[in-house]
Order: C-alpha cells, then structure tokens, then sequence
C-alpha cells in the first residue's frame, strides 16, 4: 500500500498497517478500516466512522487502487502553527508512527511554534 | 522521504514586532494546511480561509458537498461563515448558498435553486472560496 500524508486539525496521533486494514489511534481510542472492498473501478467517498471522535475525512481523505492493483491512500497528520505541506509517497511498510511526515515551509511567516502530532502526541 | 522533527525547530520568519495586534495581544498562532489558512488571535478569535465543492445533487435543486476547517473551533454556533461560488457554468440560477458547520472541523455545503433543477456534472462546478469567523478559546 502507499501512502501520502497531508497536514490537517486531526486529532488522529498515528495509524497501523496489517494488509489493506488500517488502524487509526486518536485519544485513547482506535479504529481499523478495511480497504480490501475497495476495487479499481470504485470511487472513493469516505469511511464510516464508529468509535473515533473525529469526521472520517480527518482520518482517510482519499483512496484509489490502481490498475496494478495496489492501493492508494491519502491519510491525515495533525498540525498547528506553521505553513505545511504533504508527504512524498511513501511505502506504508516503512510507516514510524513516531514520525512527522508532512513537511514545514520554513520560508513563510508564521506565528507560533511548530508542531505535529505523532504517537509522542505534539512535537 | 521527507522528515521533519519540530523538536528545537526555530521560528523562522516569524515577525512578530511587525504583525498586527489586538489591544497589545499578538497574533497567537497562524499557519496553513491541506485545509486552508487560518489565523488565531489572543482575544479568542479565529479566521480561516478554505474552499468546497459539490458533490451530489438531486433534481429538487439542490447542491450538496462539503469542506474542512483548517483549525478547529470550540462553539460552531459562533462561526460565521460566508462563500464566493467561484463558478459561470451551473445550468440554473443560484438561490440560497449554506454552509453551516456540521462540526468542530467540517463544514457542509448546500447550493439551492428555486428556478429549476440542476443537472449531473454542475455539481464538479461549485468550487466556493469560504471565509470564516470563528472562536478557537
């Protein structure tokens, strides 16, 4: 599966990976989503969520599979101040829940101080 | 792949002599995301700038989709939110335009028309650029 990490107000910590089901963690809490259903002629709308206090586009915003058969997904990372941008795509095997994958602009002002939410909580 | 630890990360370009206040209160945090840019002051006011778009409608005239808040709020009756429809090409003339806060993150989108009935595909010409006022505390 690969992934893109976009920055947004989640409050979704960090995810897990087992096959095409993913686990999002979120205040104590977690979910899994299984994306195994979803074909390459599907489009996409959004996931159903149960038990996570947030809407479902602040945990998976996009997703597709491609005509290889290989899974897309665009997930979200929580952010504050500062100007960020998303991820490079990367593998979802070599996803560290305790990394900040959406990247800092450092060249536009802004107020505050940086951080992003990781398993650590905000760093 | 890119990585960045905020841990020690400097406020970079960050002026704050130089940024408006609010009764001597600076700008507490500002920044931008996938969802917009948003701006809090010290007195509790947020402003955010973001955008929807449709995605369905019915023939009874209505336009539905959706959008994101780039930075939450704590009361959604406080928000108040106005929209430019950013569009030429819808095949009925627009009544009513909503976009009340569905949440603390999300915002819904809803495009009437008391002339007729729009037709599939104005849905994917309703970009709307969105204003809103809000409280962050």
């Amino acid at each position: 599966m690969k992934i893109t990490v976009i920055p947004t107000c989640t409050p979704v910590t960090h995810y897990a990976f087992n096959g095409e089901t993913i686990t999002a963690f979120c205040a104590g809490e977690q979910e899994d989503f299984d994306l195994s259903s979803l074909v390459a002629s599907a489009e996409f709308q959004s996931v159903v969520v149960d038990a996570l206090d947030t809407s479902p586009s602040q945990i998976i915003r996009e997703a597709y599979r491609d005509e290889a058969g290989e899974l897309h997904v665009t997930l979200c990372q929580g952010v504050g101040s500062g100007h960020w941008e998303a991820s490079d795509i990367l593998d979802s095997a070599s996803y560290n829940p305790d990394t900040v994958y959406v990247k800092l602009n450092q060249e536009k002002a802004f107020s505050g101080t940086p951080k992003a939410l990781t398993r650590q909580g905000a760093v | 792949m890119s990585r960045v630890i905020a841990d020690g990360l400097s406020e970079a370009g960050a002026n704050f002599p130089a940024m408006p206040q609010v009764g001597g209160d600076p700008i507490v945090e500002s920044g931008s995301n996938a969802d917009g840019e948003f701006t809090k002051w010290a007195d509790g006011t947020i402003c955010m700038a973001s955008n929807a778009s449709g995605n369905s409608f019915n023939t009874s005239g209505r336009i539905s989709g959706s959008g994101m808040l780039p930075s939450p709020v704590i009361n959604t009756a406080d928000a108040r939110i106005f929209g430019e429809l950013d569009s030429f090409e819808l095949s009925e003339k627009v009544t009513l335009i909503r976009m009340p806060l569905s949440g603390t993150t999300t915002f819904a989108l809803r495009i009437y028309s008391a002339t007729g009935s729009f037709v599939a595909g104005d849905e994917n010409d309703t970009l709307i650029n969105v204003f809103i006022f809000a409280r962050w505390k």
